[in-house]
């Protein structure tokens, strides 16, 4: 190794030391024992990393920063998720894909005529799409259901809508709300138990085939386990990565027609 | 975590965008990113790479939308290996630091910070950036020749140098001549 090569990977070395066991190093290290004009050079190469990165971690830190992380507050909210065509084509990938793999995934009556309105199991993958996609984050971060409902009304997406006894009164991380098929989406996210469950909830007509009123149903797409029900003029989907067991208990002490009675 | 995490992170945010309030969003987003899908992460001690990875994801994709960030793949053979100078850094303060790391082409800006801001390892940083090993080390080499440039050149001109202050700037708005 020529003292040029040794000199690039050494350019990885970090001053600390923490590389000297490194096989990476072992040649370029071998020939900086050999070489004092070598040592010499890195030897001061580690003293102006050291002084530079030092110097860095001086660079302040506005102070607030750690409080609005803890608080989960957003300073600026990033462009919406509909507005992005990236975004909007991906989605209608989804769904398109949707289309195809609705009647393996999900078997049911055939439609009764052609519609352009996307069906429940469309808006279903849809909907975890988003989530799974980069574009997804929550717009405004709240533990409390009421907050975030209040920002789910003020921003034109549904909400009001009741939850499973097992989740009133539990904190939400926060809300958001993106666009399908030209009907806004709500979306609450939660943590129970160390599992992040999510509510999504859009307009009963906006869908071909809403679920029933009377009685949740359930579905597996992939890892995610999904209730579906509709509530007046509103339909949801309360989804997770966990197994159906989990969804089934949360939704166990449901009684759609008096449990999920609507805030509003 | 936060405690732990919070102001390196924010320090590689600044030295991407330039910009505190950008890197304080960019900050913000990863640890709710983090809240929301850090869960899935079985293995605790790649919750550094984890951050710092989803950090420049986002980076890249607020780039994109703004399209304001193109750049080319240069030739990154051959790099100019630098001439060592450690003197060079003992009239720096940290917002000068940043300020010369921040003139450094983005392709070797983000190798460069990392290595620099939090200790990472050459193969931390491979893995951050998703890039190959190889291109890491071309990347530290051509962007410490760049560093050491612009530095060199701050030394002879100290007054044009000390314009460089981007800390909260916009550079539209403000003018710090």
């Amino acid at each position: 190794m020529d003292p040029r090569e040794a000199k690039e990977i050494l350019q990885g070395y970090r001053p600390s030391g923490a590389d000297a066991e490194d096989e990476h190093f072992r040649e370029a290290l071998e020939a900086v024992a050999r070489d004092p004009e070598l040592a010499a050079w890195l030897e001061e190469e580690r003293a102006f990393d050291e002084g530079f990165a030092a110097k860095l971690a001086e660079v302040p830190v506005p102070p607030q920063l750690k409080e609005d992380i803890l608080a989960g507050e957003k300073v600026v909210e990033f462009p919406g998720f509909w507005r992005r065509p990236a975004a909007l084509a991906a989605v209608a990938a989804v769904l398109l894909a949707g289309v195809f793999s609705v009647a393996v995934l999900f078997p049911g009556p055939e439609p009764a005529a052609a519609t352009t309105a996307m069906s429940w199991q469309q808006f279903q993958q849809g909907a975890v799409g988003y989530y799974e996609g980069n574009t997804f984050q929550l717009k405004k971060m709240t533990p409390s259901q009421e907050e975030a409902h209040a920002w789910l009304a003020r921003h034109g997406a549904p909400s009001g809508f009741g939850l499973p006894p097992a989740m009133e009164g539990q904190p939400s991380m926060g809300c958001t709300v993106f666009e399908m098929d030209g009907h806004p989406v709500s979306l609450v996210c939660f943590k129970m138990d160390g599992d992040l469950v999510h509510v999504f909830g859009l307009r009963r007509d906006a869908v071909e085939n809403p679920p029933p009123l009377d009685k949740p149903v359930f579905a597996q797409d992939g890892d995610w386990s999904m209730a579906s029900w509709s509530e007046g003029d509103l339909s949801l989907m309360l989804t997770s990565q966990v197994p159906m067991s989990r969804i089934r208990q949360l939704m166990s002490e449901t009684d759609l027609t008096a449990a999920l009675a609507p805030r509003r | 975590m936060v405690e732990q995490f919070y102001q390196p992170l924010f320090r590689f945010a600044l030295s991407l965008t330039k910009h505190e309030t950008e890197a304080c969003d960019l900050t913000q987003q990863t640890f709710y990113l983090w809240a929301t899908k850090g869960h899935q992460l079985r293995d605790a001690t790649k919750v550094k790479s984890w951050l710092f990875t989803t950090l420049h994801r986002e980076f890249l994709s607020l780039a994109r939308r703004r399209r304001r960030f193109e750049h080319t793949e240069m030739d990154e053979s051959s790099p100019e290996l630098p001439v060592s100078d450690p003197t060079m850094v003992n009239d720096l303060d940290g917002k000068s630091a940043l300020a010369a790391l921040q003139q450094v082409e983005e392709l070797y800006r983000a190798p460069l910070a990392l290595f620099y801001l939090k200790d990472h390892s050459y193969k931390e940083i491979a893995a951050i950036l998703e890039i190959p090993i190889g291109t890491v080390m071309s990347r530290l080499a051509r962007g410490k020749g760049q560093l050491r440039k612009i530095l060199a050149d701050r030394k002879k001109s100290p007054t044009a140098a000390n314009k460089i202050i981007p800390l909260d700037s916009d550079p539209q708005r403000k003018n710090f001549s």
